[in-house]
């Protein structure tokens, strides 16, 4: 970090999200702007300097001789994390890092890899890796009128509500591993924190047809620990909310096909399994 | 040296996490950073194993049948949820168990188990042209040279 620290920078800012302390700095003024864009949903200025990690962001372009090019460089304390002639390349991997860097340490949140809508006052949490359709399934459930939480992180409180982690959908286009960023507009958006409806345990296989199985909670909350940042830095806190999470909502299994088809019926199947809620308690 | 029906197993207590959860068992290894799920059948059996019953005794707790109750210890022992010993339990075979529950109308003891993920696993897959550790960080699945392709 010595050398990194030595480097003069155009501006600095500390930051917080979700109570993880980071900070940022950038070799060019101009280059802030794009860098605050790309910070986890929920990133605030810190109201004091003493950051757990420091991002640092070095802008390429044209070197000092003719034919001289220097690279855009991404840095997470003293590690580097990229540096490549595009700007978004290098962009992207300090947001990838620094996502997980604050899913990984926030001290009152598990964050468990999953795609998770608001359908009628109850969360719908998809988890699972990346490549699993988890966005598909997310955006089929907005076009349905669904409120976004996030197509990346279900963020669980300790009663295990979900808190909308709400970044911009990351589609892939069709044959490409690098996402593309798709706004998702402020009305759709849930308010959070939002009790759990229904866990569903899929993964996309092409021309099936989707008749999910009913789950137990243990096999939901093992899915949600087996995706979860922290299960391994914080076990207790995890399992935890895993269990407070699963105890609430419906548990869904089984491969599905195409997406929309995937979304009417967990939906259909979470209205079921809400009025058996009702006649149970009533 | 296998174990008898008259040995006292007793459920592992320490270095461990759990949970209940609507008659499941929760249960993460800190020594091994393995997550447990123990169905309701397995989760009677490991309560009833306080070192003091025998298998006869945590049948009659669990309210299940001896063969079952072997089938789990065993299922318990091999996932580290028993205090360790220079024995071993040899339980019926899954298909005798499975028509002997079938036929009490109980459930197979069922221990799921999973290794929990670090945070690389489980965090979402870096993009091409992001510098990499290892393969299993990256989107494509390939590390070349410390890059993702």
């Amino acid at each position: 970090m010595d050398a990194l620290d030595r480097l003069v920078w155009a501006e600095r800012r500390s930051m917080q999200a979700y109570g993880v302390r980071f900070a940022v700095r950038v070799s060019d003024a101009d280059a802030m702007a794009a860098v605050t864009s790309v910070l986890p949903p929920g990133t605030r200025v810190a109201s004091r300097d003493r950051p757990e990690r420091v991002y640092s962001y070095i802008v390429g372009g044209d070197g000092p001789r003719p034919g001289m090019r220097r690279l855009n460089l991404a840095y997470g304390n003293w590690t580097r994390l990229a540096r490549s002639r595009e700007g978004a390349v290098a962009l992207d991997a300090l947001a990838t890092d620094l996502r997980r860097h604050v899913a990984e340490t926030a001290p009152r949140h598990v964050f468990v890899h999953a795609g998770a809508v608001e359908w009628d006052g109850r969360a719908i949490i998809v988890p699972g890796r990346s490549f699993t359709g988890k966005t598909t399934l997310v955006e089929a459930f907005l076009r349905m009128g669904a409120r976004y939480l996030s197509d990346e992180f279900a963020v669980l409180d300790a009663r295990g509500r979900v808190r909308p982690f709400a970044k911009p959908l990351s589609v892939r286009p069709a044959g490409s591993d690098r996402g593309v960023d798709v706004a998702v507009g402020d009305a759709a958006v849930a308010s959070g924190p939002v009790p759990v409806g229904a866990i569903v345990l899929t993964s996309y296989e092409p021309g099936g047809r989707y008749a999910p199985r009913r789950g137990t909670p243990g096999e939901a909350a093992m899915a949600l620990v087996g995706n979860a940042l922290a299960a391994r830095r914080r076990p207790a806190h995890v399992l935890a909310a895993a269990r407070a999470a699963a105890a609430n909502g419906i548990v869904l299994k089984g491969r599905r096909g195409e997406a929309a088809a995937a979304a009417r019926t967990i939906v259909e199947r979470l209205a079921a399994g809400a009025a058996d809620t009702t006649r149970r308690w009533a | 040296m296998t174990r008898t029906d008259e040995t006292r197993p007793k459920a592992r207590g320490h270095r461990l996490v759990v949970e209940e959860l609507d008659g499941e068992v929760l249960i993460y290894d800190l020594e091994r950073d393995r997550a447990h799920c123990l169905n309701d059948t397995a989760a009677r059996v490991w309560r009833g194993c306080d070192g003091r019953r025998s298998v006869a005794e945590i049948a009659a707790v669990a309210g299940l049948g001896i063969s079952e109750v072997r089938y789990a210890l065993a299922r318990l022992e091999r996932s580290r949820l028993l205090e360790s010993g220079e024995t071993t339990w040899l339980g019926p075979s899954r298909r005798e168990v499975l028509k002997r529950a079938a036929i009490a109308g109980v459930a197979l003891p069922v221990v799921r188990s999973i290794i929990a993920p670090t945070a690389a696993q489980a965090a979402t897959c870096i993009p091409g042209g992001g510098l990499c550790g290892g393969s299993a960080e990256c989107c494509s699945g390939v590390c070349a040279g410390g890059t993702c392709l």
